[in-house]
């Protein structure tokens, strides 16, 4: 038991897995926030304050010089660029996480309701605390030698892994303590594919097709739920993730349809069940003449 | 990796599983972590019904989800009003007047939606609940 425990966390694995996926988190994060204004939020109404994370406890909505909020989203994007680039990595990494965390609870506190910006948040922990500049990245270049594959590379993968684990099985859990087995019912379904339709008609095209056939609602409902409760699996078994990885890429695309949520985030950090551990190999097609050094 | 380093991990393992398991076990977010209760509740009423702003220049009503001093969130702007509208109406008409101030509209109304949505595709009814007049 104690073996498997230890050959699932710290196993050893290249640098390049945890620095590919570096590099395509990152990237991923300043495309979804170049244009997003955390400044602007502090003309919300301060009746909206729901303090959580950083700002836990604090009563009323601080006021805090616009300047302020600026420069902390300017940095976080600057060290978000260094952490994609692999300069001063640690140091890039870990102001990504502490101002990413200021910044996403300031968000959460005044203006969304998505779980995302804590998802975010703990994913940018997990990049602050590991190792993950070890290729791919400007200090390897001036380092100038190659990191053996080592437990640092895996344990970062697989917390990022276990926590993308309870998003789903978290959301299964939800709907049987909220809905019970109801929950798969066709009516159920059909009553909230109209509802959201109220809300955003244009973007859930096949929302009244799928609405107007109960059966399929109820096979639909029953295949998320399932679906959601099962997912854990994908942590252990290579079978699978064969099926649920690409059974959960069909359900969010099923749910714009249908429901009309676009669940971009959710679809992109699927990237992190790529077979990252196998990333040496990617390093030897981007440079082939490794592959003669070898010799 | 050196035996503290390891000691670290472990440890900063152990946090973020524990608090993932107990947000998921109380059913509440400890923010970062949440239990993650996308859409788990149950619906059975066919008619829906929820507020929403609608903003009024001359005899022209528009949508207001967002702007003035609002949330861009619809979430967080349609579950505060539905959790003041009927216990602390005051509270709304201050927020509304703070809002009504920041623009040249005449008015400013929480408007009550409903819809039979048995009937499929339905234009639906809505009734002022509260207005806001611009003085």
């Amino acid at each position: 038991m104690r073996e498997r425990f230890e050959k699932f966390w710290f196993a050893p694995a290249p640098a390049e897995g945890i620095a590919g996926l570096r590099i395509v988190f990152f990237s991923y994060l300043i495309a979804r926030y170049a244009g997003y204004d955390f400044a602007a939020l502090a003309s919300v109404d301060g009746a909206f304050w729901t303090p959580m994370g950083v700002f836990a406890g604090v009563g009323d909505k601080p006021i805090f010089p616009l300047e302020w909020i600026r420069l902390t989203q300017v940095l976080w994007k600057l060290a978000m660029v260094a952490s994609v680039l692999g300069f001063r990595t640690g140091i890039a990494t870990g102001a990504s996480f502490v101002l990413g965390a200021l910044l996403l609870s300031w968000d959460r506190s005044l203006n969304t309701t998505s779980h995302l910006p804590g998802l975010f948040t703990l994913l940018l922990g997990v990049f602050a605390f590991a190792r993950c500049g070890g290729a791919f990245s400007v200090d390897a270049w001036i380092a100038g030698r190659r990191q053996r594959s080592s437990g640092e590379f895996r344990w970062p993968l697989q917390l990022m892994r276990v926590i993308h684990t309870f998003v789903y099985f978290g959301a299964g859990v939800s709907k049987l303590r909220h809905g019970g087995l109801e929950w798969m019912s066709a009516d159920h379904l059909r009553i909230l594919i109209r509802q959201l339709d109220t809300i955003s008609p244009q973007k859930a095209y096949l929302a009244q097709w799928l609405s107007l056939r109960p059966e399929l609602c109820g096979v639909a409902a029953a295949a998320v739920l399932l679906l959601e409760l099962s997912f854990p699996l994908v942590l252990f078994s290579p079978f699978a993730r064969r099926v649920l990885l690409p059974a959960t890429m069909l359900m969010h695309v099923g749910i714009r349809l249908t429901l009309g949520i676009t669940s971009m985030s959710f679809l992109f950090l699927l990237v992190l069940w790529l077979p990252w551990e196998k990333a040496a190999g990617w390093r030897l097609l981007l440079k082939p003449s490794l592959c003669d050094s070898r010799k | 990796m050196t035996q503290s380093r390891s000691k670290f991990i472990r440890g900063f393992i152990f946090l973020l599983l524990f608090g993932s398991l107990l947000s998921l076990v109380w059913d509440r977010e400890i923010w970062p972590f949440s239990p993650y209760p996308m859409y788990s509740g149950l619906q059975t009423q066919w008619r829906f019904e929820r507020l929403a702003l609608v903003g009024v220049e001359g005899d022209r009503e528009f949508p207001v989800w967002s702007g003035c001093n609002l949330p861009n969130s619809y979430y967080r702007l349609r579950y505060w009003l539905e959790g003041h509208t009927s216990s602390d109406p005051q509270q709304v008409r201050t927020l509304l007047k703070r809002c009504l101030q920041q623009t040249s509209w005449d008015a400013i109304r929480v408007i009550r939606q409903s819809w039979n949505l048995a009937e499929g595709k339905s234009p639906g009814t809505s009734v002022t609940v509260l207005e806001v007049n611009s003085p």
